[in-house]
């Protein structure tokens, strides 16, 4: 199947990043269905230079997903956070919400827009685990999923005012493989009709399973971020997860949310 | 529009608070905003000649306070230690009895080795180093002759003076891309062992006609720029000085207690004495030196071995320059609502950007000056300082 590119990635305006994309990204043979999950299948392969240029090449119109990076104090911070933290065993990590505002005051001078209604959390993946996301009864791995809310009603709301996954940092020593299927949620809803006698998907969660189901040819993309960089996702949303499996440490990315309130809804209706 | 003024006795300028001596015009390197001319020229002030400036400037009557010796303009470290073990003894026999001098150098670092380290720690030397911050910012400017970046070259010498215990402060030159990064230029100093920064924006002088800080956003840009690193700079532990907060600060405090400045070392004549590696000297601006203009000529006044004080004073052109330069320093007094804190701009900066002295702003004042007097007067608000407790009225009972 070819590599769809309905959503590029680029590099941050006013950040200074080496996105060597060529080993950066690898792609991936199509996806794979386990107990109705969905997980990247390999083999992963290097990008040729056509499919370089078509998924890294910027052009208007066309949600982007751009690379950028945290200072290194920043970084010190999130560390001497943690070491806090480990003093005083059990209280959680003291200090988070102030981190979350030092992140939010630089993403903002860089002029990333970090949404106004924005919640921070850290997620740590265990070294070895092919998932972000588990079953919370299981804690069984639910692999690839869309990065606006799954319950979101499909159509998206006008405005699409729905909670969604703004961006993601790796606070780890170690590098992160976050998996991408960059094609935003508004052009899988624009893909084939639903089948006679079947219901049109009733949330983004049905809609990205019926995706994948349809089409598990589609490559994923295995995007590379190194200690302190980032990701912020196309607005338009994409499908994603992050591999652990090749990992020696826990992966550690800080989950940059957008929760939008009441008040956005209506702002955008 | 210039003027004319009587002339002026040698008591009623000065004192001499910065007598800045170009050793070389010659410079290793080749910044893209550099002001100098001259700086491909490797010829070197003859000791006769510095031996001249400092009989000059101890007979001038213009040294009645501490002074600062600055080598500067062309990269000073490109002439050997022997000189300056040479002017250190010149300085040695004519400073006897004279106020005391603080000497410094401005340097790129690139020559700085174990033997300059050992000289400046000999002589109490101050180095200022000049390094625009991490690669891309830096090479992006700073470059040798053929092109090359030359940060490898900075970042060695930061090392040795780090190493060896040598004090040093930074300048670094912002140019319009480098206000996109505080954080980058805050993680590189406290990288490399940096601890007083100053901030140089990038200037239209001399040759250097155009700034890419021209444009009509910068002013905002740079005032978020300086926001944002004062934020970083001031609140880390321990805090890294940041000269533009600090001279802005004391202008905004002294000022609220003592009333309205006095005119600047840069625009009070012979606050500042240039002298060039020929012995021709200026005062004001010392990007002057060394330039022609028309309506004066050449900006030199004299030659240390051959002009005294006096007749520099009673000469036209100076006494044109001067008038000229009050006349603009009268117009920033009665137009501008930063004049108490600042004492009225830099007149290289007006000539080269407005064509006259007798002019008042320029982008020196935008960014220099009113931008930190805004941002450090808005960090003061929000964290004021602690307040100073009165001295006792009597001494207390034992």
């Amino acid at each position: 199947m070819m590599l769809l590119s309905r959503c590029r990635l680029g590099v941050a305006p006013r950040f200074h990043l080496a996105p060597d994309w060529a080993a950066r990204l690898s792609l991936g043979a199509g996806v794979q269905e386990s107990d109705g999950h969905f997980f990247p299948r390999g083999p992963w392969r290097p990008l040729t230079a056509d499919e370089l240029t078509s998924l890294t090449s910027v052009s208007e119109g066309c949600g982007e997903g751009w690379l950028f990076q945290i200072p290194a104090h920043l970084s010190a911070a999130w560390w001497e956070l943690l070491a806090r933290s480990a003093e005083a065993a059990g209280s959680g990590l003291q200090g988070f919400e102030d981190f979350s505002r030092q992140i939010a005051e630089y993403l903002g001078f860089k002029g990333m827009e970090p949404p106004p209604s924005l919640q921070m959390e850290a997620v740590v993946t265990a070294a070895g685990r092919c998932s972000l996301r588990s079953d919370p009864e299981t804690g069984v791995p639910t692999g690839l999923g869309p990065s606006l809310a799954p319950w979101a009603t499909c159509p998206l709301p006008p405005g699409g005012a729905v909670p969604r996954l703004w961006g993601l940092v790796n606070l780890g020593d170690e590098e992160s493989r976050l998996v991408l299927i960059p094609i935003a949620v508004e052009a899988m809803m624009a893909g084939p009709d639903s089948p006679p006698g079947q219901l049109p998907p009733a949330n983004v969660g049905e809609l990205v399973e019926r995706f994948l189901r349809e089409y598990p040819d589609c490559p994923p993309i295995r995007l590379r971020l190194a200690s302190g960089e980032g990701f912020r996702l196309p607005p338009g949303g994409l499908i994603l997860d992050v591999d652990a499996t090749d990992k020696s440490e826990a992966d550690v990315l800080l989950l940059i949310n957008e929760q939008p309130t009441a008040e956005d809804g209506r702002e955008n209706s | 529009m210039e003027t004319a003024c009587e002339p002026i006795a040698p008591d009623a300028i000065g004192p001499l608070e910065l007598l800045v001596i170009q050793p070389t015009p010659f410079c290793n390197l080749d910044c893209s905003y550099c002001y100098l001319p001259d700086r491909t020229n490797t010829r070197r002030m003859p000791l006769d000649i510095l031996e001249h400036v400092f009989q000059w400037v101890f007979s001038s009557g213009l040294a009645r306070e501490p002074f600062t010796l600055l080598w500067h303009a062309g990269e000073p470290l490109v002439v050997p230690i022997t000189w300056y073990e040479a002017a250190a003894s010149l300085l040695l026999r004519y400073g006897e009895g004279q106020p005391p001098l603080i000497q410094s150098v401005q340097t790129n670092a690139t020559l700085i080795n174990e033997q300059w380290c050992d000289f400046f720690r000999r002589h109490e030397i101050e180095v200022g180093v000049s390094v625009d911050g991490p690669a891309f910012l830096h090479d992006r400017h700073r470059r040798t002759r053929q092109g090359r970046g030359t940060l490898d070259g900075v970042l060695r010498g930061i090392r040795l003076l780090n190493q060896q215990e040598i004090p040093f402060k930074v300048i670094t030159v912002l140019t319009s891309e480098a206000l996109d990064y505080p954080d980058e230029l805050f993680d590189f100093y406290c990288e490399h062992g940096i601890h007083s920064v100053a901030f140089n924006p990038e200037e239209v002088e001399g040759p250097h006609t155009a700034s890419s800080l021209q444009g009509e956003d910068m002013p905002g840009r740079f005032r978020h720029f300086l926001a944002r690193f004062l934020e970083l700079a001031l609140l880390a532990d321990p805090p890294l000085e940041v000269r533009e907060f600090e001279i802005s600060a004391a202008a905004l405090l002294h000022s609220r207690r003592s009333g309205p400045s006095r005119r600047t070392q840069e625009n009070r004549p012979f606050g500042i004495l240039n002298v060039d590696y020929e012995g021709n000297f200026s005062t004001y601006s010392p990007e002057l030196l060394g330039l022609d203009s028309p309506s004066y000529g050449g900006f030199a006044l004299g030659h240390v071995a051959s002009d005294r004080l006096e007749d520099v004073l009673a000469s036209e052109k100076f006494r044109r320059l001067e008038a000229d330069i009050a006349h603009g320093v009268g117009l920033c007094h009665t137009s501008c609502r930063y004049f108490p804190f600042c004492g009225g701009g830099p007149p290289g900066n007006k000539y080269f950007e407005n064509g006259t002295f007798v002019s008042t702003e320029t982008l020196y004042c935008r960014m220099h000056m009113k931008a930190c007097l805004d941002v450090t007067a808005d960090w003061l608000e929000r964290h004021p300082p602690a307040p100073v407790a009165p001295p006792p009225l009597e001494r207390s009972a034992p």
